[in-house]
């Protein structure tokens, strides 16, 4: 019984689409709500956001229920790869914040085709990284300089990248691994593009401590065992609301942009929940939640609040990179990077 | 007279209900496994190659990761057998005091996941900023503390305290079974009580010690959460990060797969050592012919054990809790102990906001509990077929009951989602999988502690009811499982706690409304908040020490902790 009304419901929405490309919004909400609760695979940010953001979604829409599945970037993109190979759908949305994956679903024309009306109102900043009518990015994370506030007088903070490879901070270092951590890998591919590889041959000197993420960068730096971290400012602006010893610095040469990007499958079995979705994960409201969150929206009217009261467009950001750039340094990067870090 | 027929045998029917369960439950992801480690890279399986078995073991750092781990197996697995086995003996044997003190503590860092217990240890005795290195200076007056938690004596130690459980019940549900009468006889003859010990006890219960050194290797060469935390800053790389690393990007689930094999065969090494350290020797210590088991007179020794004992759950437990506690319950950690630092807020957040969590400490029990049932119930028939002789290809058999420890949980996961997530069977999402992935994950558990179990129960009381008439039914229910019932409860609660603290197979496999408390905690590690991350630890024990109590008055006083 649902099967079949389930399907009619998608052939008839099937062809208003068709009819008018920019589908509308109450007829995507008649249409959700004849469907089943949706699953969202996610990989971009903390863990409570994506709770919080169903919520919004589901107090904006009663009656829609996503359901997220939260896992690092490799794992989500393996369990979506096994989905797809065992054609058994399961998520009508994928977020992450490795663009390369966008690359191969494109090309293995696994996505399905929509263009989110919300589209229109994303910030100049990141439309580069559209690929029209299938991904969009939502949201951006920054990767910047943190020291620990007790051990480190303001003024005396390393300033920008290069400052890192003063032997100064030698044994003080804290930053993350790229095997582990997509923000590290983004922030060693820029860094390797605008410095080279010896960059990291002249911060090995410096002795880091690599841990696995930014997680365990804050932690490092919160505790004292090291003094200056590589990490996003919103761990630090976080934890440093709380009390703990830590504040951020935006690099005079360039803060690192990480985007969340997002797509919808060929496949969903809620297509019209997941248009929705699409729809509200680039509107305002989820705009409000990742600016509450210290993430930055994607949007041009969204106030993104930095650390110190500071705008996106105040700092200097790092040249963003075509996912395609990025696919093919990263491999042979962090062959190198753990050959360089391990033993 | 025409032959008699060949009366219906319930071994030979047990044997194929068993073989099937553990072909579907073993074979089946494996192969899956084995499958992925030979596909070309890319979803459209355009055919089967070797190259990712070149490429696997083609660079150096690769091959160390496996030298590496192999000398921290043999050295963490060791060192388990050092610390457990005179507390298993103080406990179980002798008039040391505070008994129940030292299986509460013992039972509390078993239930504590070793994640947690490495990111506790980091800060107790990271180089520069460690509470026992300031600690240290302060008494001292010196620069530095002496302790490093990133080298390989730390990495070692932080994998080693977490695993002295394994070790600790093996060794004391085999010492309790040990009756006094060949000790005794040893006395009478002259021997003194170390010589008994050393000379009689200890030989006695060679298999349990044997499987716990097997577990506590596999687990030390396979865990996934400690590796991430000490190793890798440490600059070691093990088998746990590498195959990580190729979970990450660019993902190469096929190299993965085949870097994972050389472990299989591995696996099956130790079960041939294993074969051949205990060939046609006799260990059986229960002759069900009673003898009191009177508990060895220590004298002032005892309180020399006792201190040992206190000395290194203070390691596993009180030392890292305290830095916990320290966490959770303040609104910034790093401002250390003060009154206007003290807060619930974390607890609160836990609690109310996220809904979450109710939900994910109901599954994480439920699936436990299924999970130890089913393991159990699979390794207590199996091995009890395979040590009595009932069934043909019992080492095979041991094998695969074996096999799946040594696959990381995060890979064997993969060959679940491979095997079970499509059609026909569909479990995608599903508590059944994440129950069989845990059934299939500590299946080894709880396989060697009950043949262990199993080896040491003298055969002749079974054939005496045989004789009498009573079927191989009468015979486990009314024989074996009475007198295992230790034991039994011994392997339910390893497998019940070991699933419940398992993070990397959950992370893989859960589904929206099966997420457990391990996934909920390993998300909290990377949204920055140590706090949440410190309550959500404590609030993870006191549940599971809770159920273990409820377990406590189900099974009565047999439970781990049982009353003196």
């Amino acid at each position: 019984m649902r099967p079949r009304l389930t399907l009619i419901v998608m052939a008839i929405a099937w062809i208003a689409w068709h009819a008018d490309a920019r589908a509308d919004t109450q007829a995507l909400y008649d249409a959700a709500r004849k469907e089943a609760p949706m699953t969202w695979y996610i990989s971009f940010y903390g863990a409570d956001i994506p709770a919080k953001t169903v919520a919004a979604f589901a107090a904006k829409y009663p009656g829609l229920t996503v359901n997220p599945i939260r896992m690092t970037s490799g794992a989500i993109f393996q369990r979506l790869n096994q989905d797809l190979r065992s054609h058994v759908a399961v998520a009508s949305v994928y977020t992450s914040s490795i663009g390369g994956q966008y690359d191969i679903l494109v090309h293995d024309g696994v996505l399905a085709e929509y263009t989110p009306e919300a589209a229109a109102a994303l910030s100049p900043n990141v439309t580069t990284a559209i690929v029209p009518g299938y991904v969009y990015p939502l949201g951006t994370g920054l990767m910047a300089l943190a020291y620990n506030t007790a051990k480190i007088k303001p003024a005396d903070a390393p300033k920008s990248w290069q400052d890192l490879l003063d032997p100064k901070w030698h044994g003080q270092i804290a930053i993350g691994d790229p095997s582990f951590s997509g923000f590290d890998a983004v922030w060693d591919v820029i860094m390797t593009k605008m410095y080279g590889w010896q960059y990291y041959e002249k911060l090995a000197k410096n002795n880091p401590l690599v841990q696995r993420s930014t997680f365990d960068t804050l932690t490092a730096l919160n505790a004292g065992e090291r003094t200056v971290g590589v990490m996003s400012d919103t761990q630090a602006v976080d934890s440093a609301a709380k009390g703990n010893p830590v504040a951020a610095v935006y690099p005079s040469d360039g803060t690192v942009m990480i985007l969340g990007m997002t797509a919808i499958l060929k496949d969903a079995p809620q297509p019209n929940t997941a248009r929705l979705f699409t729809e509200f994960l680039l509107g305002p409201e989820h705009g409000k939640i990742l600016v509450e969150n210290h993430y930055q929206s994607a949007r041009v009217d969204a106030t993104n609040e930095l650390a110190g009261g500071k705008r996106l467009s105040d700092i200097k950001l790092a040249p963003v990179m075509s996912s395609k750039d990025f696919v093919q340094a990263l491999p042979e990067l962090i062959e190198r990077w753990r050959d360089l870090f391990s033993h | 007279m025409p032959r008699r027929r060949r009366a219906w045998d319930p071994a030979r029917a047990l044997f194929l209900a068993l073989a099937a369960i553990l072909a579907l439950l073993v074979i089946l992801p494996l192969a899956e496994l084995l499958l992925i480690s030979v596909q070309v890279p890319g979803r459209n399986g355009a055919g089967f190659t070797l190259a990712n078995y070149a490429q696997a073991f083609g660079r150096q750092r690769y091959l160390v990761g496996f030298e590496n781990s192999f000398i921290l197996g043999v050295s963490v697995a060791t060192f388990c057998l050092l610390l457990a086995v005179p507390m298993a003996w103080a406990v179980a044997r002798t008039n040391m005091p505070g008994k129940q003190l030292v299986r509460l503590m013992m039972l509390l860092t078993f239930i504590t996941p070793p994640f947690l217990g490495a990111t506790s240890w980091v800060l107790l005795a990271s180089p520069n900023a460690g509470w026992l290195n300031r600690l240290y200076a302060w008494i001292t007056g010196a620069a530095h503390g002496p302790f490093d938690i990133y080298s390989f004596p730390g990495l070692v130690f932080v994998i080693g305290i977490y695993s002295v459980p394994y070790s600790f019940v093996f060794a004391s549900a085999a010492l309790e079974l040990v009756s006094s009468e060949m000790e005794e006889a040893a006395n009478i003859l002259g021997a003194g009580r170390i010589t008994t010990t050393l000379r009689i006890t200890l030989p006695l219960i060679t298999p349990a010690l044997i499987g716990a050194w097997i577990i506590t290797f596999l687990e030390a060469i396979s865990i996934i959460g400690s590796s991430i935390i000490v190793a890798l800053p440490a600059r070691i790389n093990l088998v746990p990060l590498q195959l990580w690393q190729f979970f990450g990007y660019p993902l190469q689930v096929e190299v993965a797969a085949a870097y994972s094999m050389p472990l299989l065969l591995l696996t099956v090494a130790m079960f041939w050592l294993q074969q051949r350290l205990l060939h046609r020797k006799g260990y059986v210590s229960l002759t069900g012919k009673g003898g009191a088991r009177q508990p060895i007179d220590l004298g002032a020794a005892r309180w020399l054990l006792l201190a040992f004992s206190l000395f290194v759950v203070t390691l596993a437990v009180i030392l890292p809790y305290l830095v916990l506690c320290e966490a959770a319950f303040s609104t910034a950690w790093a401002r250390g102990f003060s009154q206007s630092n003290l807060t619930l807020e974390n607890f609160r957040q836990l609690l109310i906001r996220q809904t979450l969590l109710k939900q994910s400490i109901i599954n994480t029990f439920t699936y436990s509990a299924a999970a130890a049932t089913i393991a159990g119930g699979l390794a207590l028939a199996t091995g009890y077929l395979i040590e009595r002789r009932l069934v043909p290809l019992r080492g095979l058999l041991s094998t695969l009951c074996l096999a799946p420890f040594v696959i990381p949980g995060l890979v064997l996961a993969i060959g679940f989602y491979a095997a079970y997530a499509p059609p026909p069977l569909l479990l995608g999402g599903t508590a059944a999988i994440l129950i069989l992935a845990f059934t299939t994950r500590f299946l080894p558990i709880a396989f060697t502690s009950a043949t262990a179990a199993i080896r040491g129960l003298n055969p002749e009381m079974e054939d005496a009811v045989r004789i009498l008439g009573g079927g191989r039914f009468v015979v486990l229910g009314r024989v074996v499982a009475p007198i295992l019932k230790r034991n039994i409860a011994a392997v339910w609660l390893l497998v019940f706690i070991a699933s419940s603290r398992e993070v990397s197979s959950a992370l893989f496999l859960y589904g929206p409304a099966t997420r457990t408390m391990s996934v909920m905690f390993f998300d909290l590690t990377e949204g920055a908040q140590f706090e949440q991350l410190a309550a959500l630890g404590l609030i993870m024990a006191a549940t599971t020490m809770i159920f273990v109590a409820i377990g406590q008055a189900i099974a009565g006083r047999d439970f781990l902790l049982r009353r003196e």
